[in-house]
């Protein structure tokens, strides 16, 4: 149950808002990089650059303030080549930060919910 | 052929999921559709959200829709202040339709999704045909200069705010209004004035605790300030044009609308009482304008109704409900109500119960019934 002080707030102020974001994108980056699978994805990107993008995007997707002035999600990936596996494996990473950071259930289930959604926007190739 | 039974079915099973609906929503549009994220409020708490359950209650009701199609075209219009263009509707209509989808589970058939999907795009497209119309005729809001913040006592206060060009609206209108101090948010407020030809307009603004943008208007804005003001939201509380007595009970700053309509009504009089009530006597704050006006019209009485104190020559003890239901005297008037929530409830049905025509009954509330 959210209590009513809960209520109030947005999902990016109950996890603690800006601080705790870029910890878990800090945190998300390790990961990828340490991950054979899809590191791959990561290497040839300029890091800080993806990771302020990366933050700005996940605090707004959380109701934080606007941050990003990126395209939309579709065009974004347009070309990358993405799979679905890989695609998976990244969610999965995202999944497991914010479990590790203390995210209430409701907010890690809509997340979840959220990227299985957009999933054949960023999606090309089934393997 | 959209089956808007299966529809409204489908809406109520996502519905109860509550404020996880809002949350996923606006997750899913602000990642997918990073672009249309500024054109809203800076934070976003989903509790709040009316958008969302707007859009399934609306869109769901398509079997009505000659009865919506003048709520949605104020509503298409309404929505050029917050720079909602034609192109933005794909966007939402593609987070509504994940959003189903993902609370839908296996009740999300391709004939359900195909009708919702008809559904929206009816719905969009007479909003969007609005806004585009709307765009000829008037600004998508307007600027006005507060020229004049008079505070009242410790919780009101009293703006008188001009638009930069003409803003046309009735008596017992109400109009949004956002502050540059709290950026894309828009509350209701009510013009407590006919419309004047130096096209100025009053506003009375109660302090809400913690309130956003009543504490922006009340505590932090100045004479020269300049605020956005959107056009009118309902005709909810406009005077019929007949000739029955007029009764009129209002809570609080539920009185700024009525102050509106008692200047309508003294260019073409017809008995008209007002009940208002207050906390205290000190809370009415209008008491010697009204005293003055009551001596210098005939056609119109006022009883204030205050719940602590003692009865005084036009002032009562009791809430405004109460104290008219006392006073009789509702056979075959047409009455406006207008406040907080609690009292327009109670004044509905007490009115019904003394033998007030329901179709005669016209009432605003400040807000959401409490859940
Ligand atoms: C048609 C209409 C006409 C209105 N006309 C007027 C008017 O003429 N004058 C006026 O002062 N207000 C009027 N209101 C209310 C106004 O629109 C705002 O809701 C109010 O100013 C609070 O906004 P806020 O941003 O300060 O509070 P928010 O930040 O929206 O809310 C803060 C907290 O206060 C609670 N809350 C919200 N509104 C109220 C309230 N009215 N009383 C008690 N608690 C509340 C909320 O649930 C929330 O918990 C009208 C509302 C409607 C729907
Ligand atoms: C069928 C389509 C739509 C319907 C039925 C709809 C309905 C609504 C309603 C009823 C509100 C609440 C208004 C109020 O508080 O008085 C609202 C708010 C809003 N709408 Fe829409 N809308 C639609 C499409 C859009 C689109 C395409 C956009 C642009 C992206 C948009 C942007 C907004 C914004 C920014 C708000 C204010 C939100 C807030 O303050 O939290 N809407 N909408």
């Amino acid at each position: 149950m959210p209590t009513s002080e809960s209520l109030a707030l947005s999902p990016y102020e109950r996890l603690g808002g800006a601080p705790t974001i870029a910890e878990a994108v800090e945190r998300f980056y390790t990961r990828l990089l340490a991950d054979p699978q899809v590191s791959g994805y990561f290497t040839h990107i300029e890091l800080p650059t993806l990771k302020r993008h990366q933050a700005a995007l996940l605090s707004q997707v959380l109701g934080g303030p606007k941050a990003y002035d990126g395209r939309e999600l579709k065009d974004a990936h347009r070309g990358m080549g993405i799979n679905r596996a890989d695609y998976d494996k990244v969610c999965e990473h995202l999944l497991a930060v914010l479990s590790e950071m203390g995210a209430p259930q409701d907010i890690a289930d809509s997340v979840s919910g959220v990227l299985k959604s957009v999933a054949d926007d960023v999606v090309e190739r089934d393997s | 052929m959209v089956d808007a039974d299966r529809l409204k079915a489908s809406w109520g099973l996502v519905a109860a999921h509550g404020e996880q609906v809002p949350l996923f929503f606006y997750s899913r549009l602000f990642l997918a559709h990073p672009e249309v994220r500024e054109l809203f409020p800076i934070a976003m708490a989903s509790q709040r959200d009316k958008l969302v359950r707007a859009l399934g209650a609306v869109v769901s009701n398509v079997d009505n829709l000659d009865a919506v199609v003048p709520y949605l075209r104020r509503l298409g219009a309404d929505h050029r202040k917050f720079g909602a263009l034609r192109e933005h509707y794909p966007a939402v209509g593609d987070a509504l339709l994940a959003t189903l989808a993902h609370f839908s589970g296996p009740a999300w058939t391709p004939e359900v999704a195909a009708d919702w999907e008809t559904a929206y795009g009816i719905v969009a497209q007479v909003m969007a045909d609005a806004a585009d119309e709307a765009a000829h005729v008037t600004p998508a809001w307007w600027d006005g200069t507060v020229v004049d913040h008079r505070r009242i006592g410790i919780d009101l206060a009293v703006l008188t705010v001009v638009p930069h060009t003409r803003l046309d609206y009735r008596p017992g209108h109400s109009i949004t209004v956002s502050s540059p101090l709290r950026p894309r948010l828009w509350r209701a407020y009510s013009p407590a004035n006919a419309p004047r030809e130096d096209n100025s307009i009053e506003l009375h603004v109660r302090l809400v605790d913690a309130g956003l943008v009543s504490t922006a208007l009340v505590d932090l804005t100045r004479p020269g300030d300049v605020l956005r003001l959107g056009p009118p939201i309902d005709d909810n509380l406009v005077l019929r044009d007949n000739d029955r007595p007029v009764l009129m009970l209002a809570g609080g700053t539920g009185f700024a609308p009525m102050k509106a309509l008692i200047e309508q009504l003294a260019r073409r009089p017809r008995p008209t009482h007002l009940f208002w009530g207050a906390e205290t006597t000190d809370a009415l704050y209008d008491l010697p304008g009204l005293r003055h006006f009551e001596a210098g019209n005939d056609w119109f009485r006022f009883t204030g109704c205050v719940r602590a104190g003692y009865p005084e020559p036009g002032i009562q003890v009791g809430n405004p409900v109460e104290v008219a239901l006392r006073y009789g005297h509702t056979v075959g008037v047409d009455a406006y109500v207008c406040g907080p929530p609690g009292m327009v409830s109670a004044a509905r049905s007490g009115l019904v119960e003394s033998g007030v025509d329901p179709a005669c009954i016209y009432f605003d509330q400040y807000g959401d019934e409490e859940k």
